[in-house]
């Protein structure tokens, strides 16, 4: 282990004699004896017990055991119920949100409804016939999550109401197929309702109809759809009318851009409007060519 | 299976669990302890006792233990300790045990009147055995200090360094207590020389 040089160098040899003696002195080493060595064993084997770490489990297993324990069930609970509330008011809000997005369907399928609404004033075969369809399709096809949902909903009052503010208006003149009921007329009449529903739950879509965009219903032929509307609800400007503005005054200045960037929201927004006051505008369609 | 394997390996074993290793470390220690631990407090009884507290305080300091230190050292830090307490206890009660050596200032006689004339040069091992008890008494007359450091020099051949780390001095300290161990034991043995020579031979 060591090498007693250092040592060897103080010692005198009477020292060195002497060392060999207390060198032979460790081969004569006493044995310890037994007693206490079971009783040390058994001290180790409770303390390696406590040391021992718990790694010897697989860590899915550990896993599993530590999510099995009472506290983390109940925060497991609590997680799932407060996730559920979230993903529920979630769904709340989205329903608002999505009858918003319906809002650009609704303006699409305005001149069918406004069709449908004369359908409705004067029940002209013709009319309701064909406008009642169109309406639907329109409805459906992207927005069909929004009608149907709201289809199972209870609404036997607000279609009464409607009906009897309709017959409080001047009627327009009979005509010889008024009181015929066409084979179109339960679509038609369906039609009415659904138009009723969403008049009542999107304004703008009504308002827009009767005063900014009267032009665009006069274009289709259909103008007196849009009195009711009119008559039970606030007027506002439609949101084109701005739009509209903007892109005359962009094209008397002849800045093109602007009016192709303009005239391409009023499109997106009402394609009739876009068609029947931004195409036919010259100095607006020369930017556009 | 783990006889080969370094003390301080045993150690990290048993930390994590494996009673088998501190088994080898028991039986490899065991015995050099209790010759240091016997020579030091020179009572076999409370040898046997110190020595069963000394692997109890590593059982309970296992978890403490860490790689880098040496286990030797440990081991007879913790042994040094328990001789060292039970010395001062034993001066603080002032009972004097029975067996305990001999003082070497005490009129206590040699050697050449412990063993008789006519049977010493006769029989060489009672003269071994007698020479060995009279080396005893004169290691058990070293002040503790020079005793500790002259037991795990000699006796368990530790370096100055080791020596240092488990007393908690500096080197040259313990070299310092070796030379008057030494000395000290040079003056004891002096007249023995003669038959020290005849035992070595």
């Amino acid at each position: 282990m060591t090498s007693k040089n250092d040592d060897d160098d103080a010692l005198d040899p009477m020292m060195r004699s002497m060392r060999s003696v207390w060198l032979d002195m460790r081969d004569g080493d006493a044995e310890p004896p037994a007693r206490g060595f079971a009783e040390l064993m058994a001290a180790a084997r409770v303390k390696a017990d406590a040391m021992q770490p718990e790694t010897t489990e697989p860590w899915w297993r550990r896993g599993f055991a530590m999510l099995v324990r009472p506290p983390m069930l109940a925060a497991a609970t609590v997680v799932v119920l407060v996730g559920g509330a979230v993903v529920l008011s979630q769904r709340n809000t989205e329903v608002p949100m999505r009858s918003a997005s319906t809002d650009h369907t609704l303006r699409d399928a305005e001149a069918p409804a406004g069709k449908l609404g004369a359908a409705r004033d004067s029940p002209s075969g013709a009319g309701s016939a064909a406008a009642a369809p169109s309406f639907e399709t329109a409805t459906t096809d992207h927005a069909a999550p929004v009608v149907s949902e709201r289809s199972r909903r209870p609404r036997a009052a607000a279609p009464a109401i409607v009906r009897e503010q309709v017959k409080d208006l001047p009627q327009p003149p009979a005509e010889p197929h008024a009181g015929a009921k066409l084979p179109a007329d339960d679509n038609a009449e369906r039609g009415v309702q659904i138009a009723d529903e969403q008049e009542q739950d999107l304004a703008p879509k009504a308002v827009k109809g009767t005063d900014g965009t009267g032009r665009a219903s006069q274009s289709d032929g259909v103008v007196a759809s849009d009195k009711v509307p009119t008559a039970r609800r606030p007027v506002s400007p439609p949101p084109t009318e701005p739009l509209i503005k903007q892109a005359e005054a962009a094209a008397k200045r002849s800045d093109c851009a602007v009016v192709k960037t303009t005239a391409e929201r009023i499109r997106k927004l009402d394609s009739n409007v876009y068609k029947a006051r931004v195409v036919t505008q010259p100095a607006i369609a020369r930017c556009l060519k | 299976m783990f006889n080969d394997t370094a003390d301080e390996d045993l150690m990290v074993m048993y930390q994590k669990g494996e009673v088998r290793a501190f088994e080898v470390l028991l039986s490899r220690h065991r015995k050099p302890v209790y010759n240091f631990i016997l020579r030091f407090v020179g009572d076999k009884e409370t040898a046997e006792d110190l020595l069963q507290e000394a692997f109890m305080r590593v059982i309970k300091g296992a978890e403490a233990y860490k790689r880098q230190a040496k286990f030797t050292t440990w081991l007879y830090t913790i042994a040094r300790n328990l001789c060292v307490d039970q010395t001062r206890r034993r001066k603080h009660r002032k009972h004097a045990s029975l067996d305990a050596p001999m003082d070497s200032s005490e009129e206590s006689g040699t050697l050449m009147d412990v063993i008789p004339s006519n049977e010493m040069a006769s029989d060489r091992k009672s003269v071994n055995k007698q020479l060995h008890e009279t080396m005893q008494r004169a290691i058990a007359a070293l002040s503790d200090e020079q005793r500790e450091v002259f037991l795990m020099r000699e006796f368990l051949d530790m370096p100055f360094k080791q020596i240092a780390d488990v007393v908690g001095v500096p080197e040259n300290t313990v070299k310092s207590r070796m030379r008057y161990a030494l000395e000290k034991l040079r003056l004891e043995l002096d007249e023995y020389k003669d038959l020290a020579k005849v035992v070595t031979l």
